[in-house]
């Protein structure tokens, strides 16, 4: 019974749920925001984008971001490295934080995600699928490479000023895996994933 | 359809459709909260948060070393060196980030808590725990800029040094965020209409 009523997020009101015809977008009737849309083949392009996303991500944590001259003194940027500095000097808390924030969460979702599609895509092992897809659900409201990204940013605008700055490999990749991941969680949702898992039940 | 509203919960966690009887969901197996002692969880956390905030925009945030000079600067005194020195778009994304969201986020959760049974303005609270869902994290924006600042610039004659403000700010913003995870926002007129 419950499977034909789907509860709106945005107002909690119940509505009837209907398959949709391609281009098609379900509505709330009471507030009128979106409910669902008309999607095929999640699982293969989520599949898809996150085998990619994953190189990227591990180009961005481990290669160099920028490589930066300031007075004669140079060094690269590189997130991993920088974690395991402010670690070594005794920021623990704040190290740890960005180590899973920005590091581990993100990866574990990307991995996640990218096993939960696959094992969709083949119908397989159904349990070990939801164990996933509750290990994205939690963990995703952690995952901060946005925010990261935007403060990497914001530290390079104060020292265009009085530093030499050269973007590398890594910002690329970082910008390219933050573009996956964003399409991943934020358009096509976890919500999708649990639909799904729910029909192949 | 306040009958039939009231027999169905949406789980937070998958947006699984479920009965009010329900305990856990029936897809993702996560509990369903739809009762009101989420309240005392969210203000907890919401004032471990306030009591960080003082500290955090007290105690300097961080310190430069440049040749033979040091000096400490506090989130505010940043601000203000960013404004004097014409990064406008800087200065006002950390003053909204740092400053002024993290203070309006206090005010607008305190206010969804304590009125979160209150049958008035019901649409007003959805969209303000909403904006409280969106902008939260973002405060981390600080704590994130001081990390790639000392990780960067760590010269013999030039370095940035994380202050304890910035430990501060952190648990500042780990507490709101929880603050407003707990906070079941399906129950923000549960019991009207």
């Amino acid at each position: 019974m419950t499977k034909n009523i789907i509860v709106c997020p945005h107002c909690e009101s119940p509505n009837i749920k209907r398959a949709l015809n391609p281009n098609e977008v379900a509505v709330c009737a009471k507030c009128g925001k979106v409910l669902y849309k008309y999607e095929s083949n999640i699982e293969l392009k989520i599949f898809s984008l996150v085998l990619s996303g994953v190189i990227f991500f591990i180009i961005a944590m481990f290669f160099p971001i920028i490589k930066i001259n300031i007075i004669g003194y140079e060094d690269s940027f590189r997130i991993f490295n920088a974690i395991l500095f402010l670690f070594n000097k005794g920021y623990i808390i704040i190290s740890l934080f960005v180590l899973f924030s920005v590091f581990l969460f993100p990866f574990i979702c990307a991995v996640a995600y990218f096993m939960s599609s696959f094992l969709l895509l083949v119908k397989f092992n159904k349990s070990f699928v939801k164990k996933l897809l509750i290990l994205i659900t939690i963990m995703k409201d952690w995952c901060f490479l946005d925010i990261f990204f935007i403060a990497i940013l914001v530290s390079l605008i104060k020292m265009f000023s009085y530093a030499d700055i050269i973007f590398d490999i890594g910002f690329i990749a970082y910008i390219l895996f933050l573009s996956i991941m964003f399409y991943i969680v934020k358009i096509i949702g976890v919500h999708s994933l649990w639909e799904i898992y729910e029909k192949n039940m | 359809m306040g009958n039939i509203r009231k027999k169905y919960v949406r789980c937070i966690h998958c947006g699984a459709t479920n009965t009010a009887f329900d305990e856990y969901c029936k897809r993702c197996s996560l509990k369903i909260k739809t009762d009101y002692s989420f309240i005392y969880t969210s203000l907890a956390f919401l004032i471990t948060a306030v009591i960080f905030y003082f500290p955090a925009n007290i105690y300097p945030i961080l310190q430069t070393n440049k040749f033979f000079l040091t000096y400490t600067s506090t989130i505010i005194g940043g601000i203000f060196e960013l404004w004097k020195s014409g990064d406008y778009p800087i200065a006002i994304i950390v003053f909204l980030a740092s400053v002024l969201i993290p203070f309006l986020k206090f005010v607008i959760l305190f206010y969804l808590i304590i009125s979160v049974k209150s049958c008035k303005n019901i649409k007003l609270k959805r969209k303000l725990y909403k904006f409280i869902e969106i902008s939260g994290p973002w405060s981390l924006l600080d704590v994130f800029v001081v990390f790639v600042m000392a990780s960067i610039i760590h010269f013999q004659y030039i370095s940035i040094i994380p202050q304890k403000a910035v430990l501060y700010f952190l648990l500042m913003v780990i507490f709101t965020i929880l603050s407003a995870m707990s906070f079941d926002e399906r129950m923000i007129g549960a019991n009207c209409e």
